[in-house]
């Protein structure tokens, strides 16, 4: 997953796009994983497990839960990975492009 | 007891990982009956071979010899079990077995038998709540109509409650195949979210899961804004979902495990 979402993330550095974590670890455990694994994208803490308040309020209970939205805030995709989620942000990205070139 | 359960999901070939399954197993039986004291050497006997896997994996040096190490499977010992079980149904080694099959198993002929005969045998046991639970995350058609006899049978104030959380799900699992049933299963997680606070569930009471689902369900579907967030980063700086707004943004729930 993590060498996945650093291409993302570095493929997409000049887009209008954000790879926005919430995470359920210790927070020890994740300044570790953070450095180790050169993550440039930020994380919500959700309180140091899986019983987080953020996680809690939306259902997760299978780890990782991903959702896919578009500019406006929209929730567009649930679930994605990797090529399937590289196919849904390009997508989104597509659309709004189109977007701007109408208005 | 995460490790432990995320290296079995793996081994069982389970895609991602699964909330921590509340840990209650069948109860030991007290009972010193022959059949029972068979039962338990047949759960001594899988809980073996399991130990001496997981020891000769870690023991061992290289990948190719780690790939010649065979994982007990549950489904590989269900027939025993079945067949220690029908030599007496209404015996508590049979309901133990039983539920051993169909909460160890994911799927097999096995599961399916063990299912009926419970329902027809042992629907007023308070094992069945494991049962129940082991059903939450099923996809299969048997899990709605086996949970709606079960609600007519069951007494138990746990196993209504989690048979009710489990048949919202499985209609929530149902609709994403297409037929719409998303009013029942509303139904069905607001009577948990109103009658079950008093019953532990994964991580909060059952009734704080229905609660999620119900959530869910409202504000989390394809097409709804998403719900902000707010919270802190690792360093303690508060930031927003909406920060964001203006972006395409993925959000994904993780943790390093």
């Amino acid at each position: 997953m993590y060498p996945h979402e650093r291409s993302l993330v570095q493929r997409l550095k000049d887009k209008p796009f954000a790879l926005v974590g919430v995470n359920s670890d210790p927070k020890s455990k994740l300044k570790q994983v953070l450095k180790k694994e050169n993550m440039t994208w930020r994380s919500f803490w959700d309180g140091g497990n899986t019983g987080g308040p953020i996680a809690s309020k939306w259902n997760v209970l299978g780890w990782p839960t991903i959702y896919v939205l578009d500019h406006k805030g929209v929730i567009r995709f649930r679930g994605p990975r990797e090529k399937a989620l590289d196919e849904a942000v390009d997508s989104l990205l597509q659309e709004m492009g189109r977007g701007k070139a109408n208005e | 007891m995460k490790q432990i359960l995320l290296s079995l999901l793996i081994l069982a070939g389970g895609a991602g990982w699964l909330a921590a399954q509340a840990e209650d197993r069948p109860k030991k039986n007290e009972s010193t009956s022959a059949l029972s004291k068979r039962y338990e050497a047949l759960v001594k006997e899988f809980q073996t071979a399991r130990e001496e896997y997981f020891k000769a994996s870690s023991a061992a040096k290289t990948d190719a010899e780690r790939e010649k190490l065979r994982y007990p499977q549950p489904g590989s010992y269900a027939k025993r079990f079945l067949e220690l079980a029908q030599e007496d149904l209404r015996d508590s080694a049979a309901l133990d077995a039983l539920v051993w099959i169909s909460t160890n198993c994911r799927d097999g002929k096995e599961r399916e038998t063990s299912l009926e005969l419970l329902l027809k045998h042992h629907a007023k046991s308070p094992q069945m709540k494991n049962v129940a639970q082991s059903l939450v995350y099923s996809e299969r058609a048997i899990a709605e109509p086996w949970l709606r006899s079960l609600l007519k049978e069951a007494t138990e104030h746990e196993v209504k409650g989690w048979a009710t959380y489990a048949l919202g799900r499985a209609l929530r699992a149902r609709d994403r195949s297409g037929s719409s049933n998303i009013p029942e299963a509303e139904k069905h997680f607001e009577e948990v979210a109103a009658n079950y606070g008093d019953v532990k569930g994964y991580e909060h009471t059952l009734a704080d899961a229905a609660k999620g689902e119900l959530f869910e369900i409202r504000n989390l579907a394809i097409g709804m804004t998403a719900p902000d967030i707010e919270g802190e980063d690792v360093a303690g700086k508060k930031f927003k979902l909406s920060d964001y707004r203006g972006k395409v943004v993925v959000i994904d729930f993780w943790g390093d495990w």
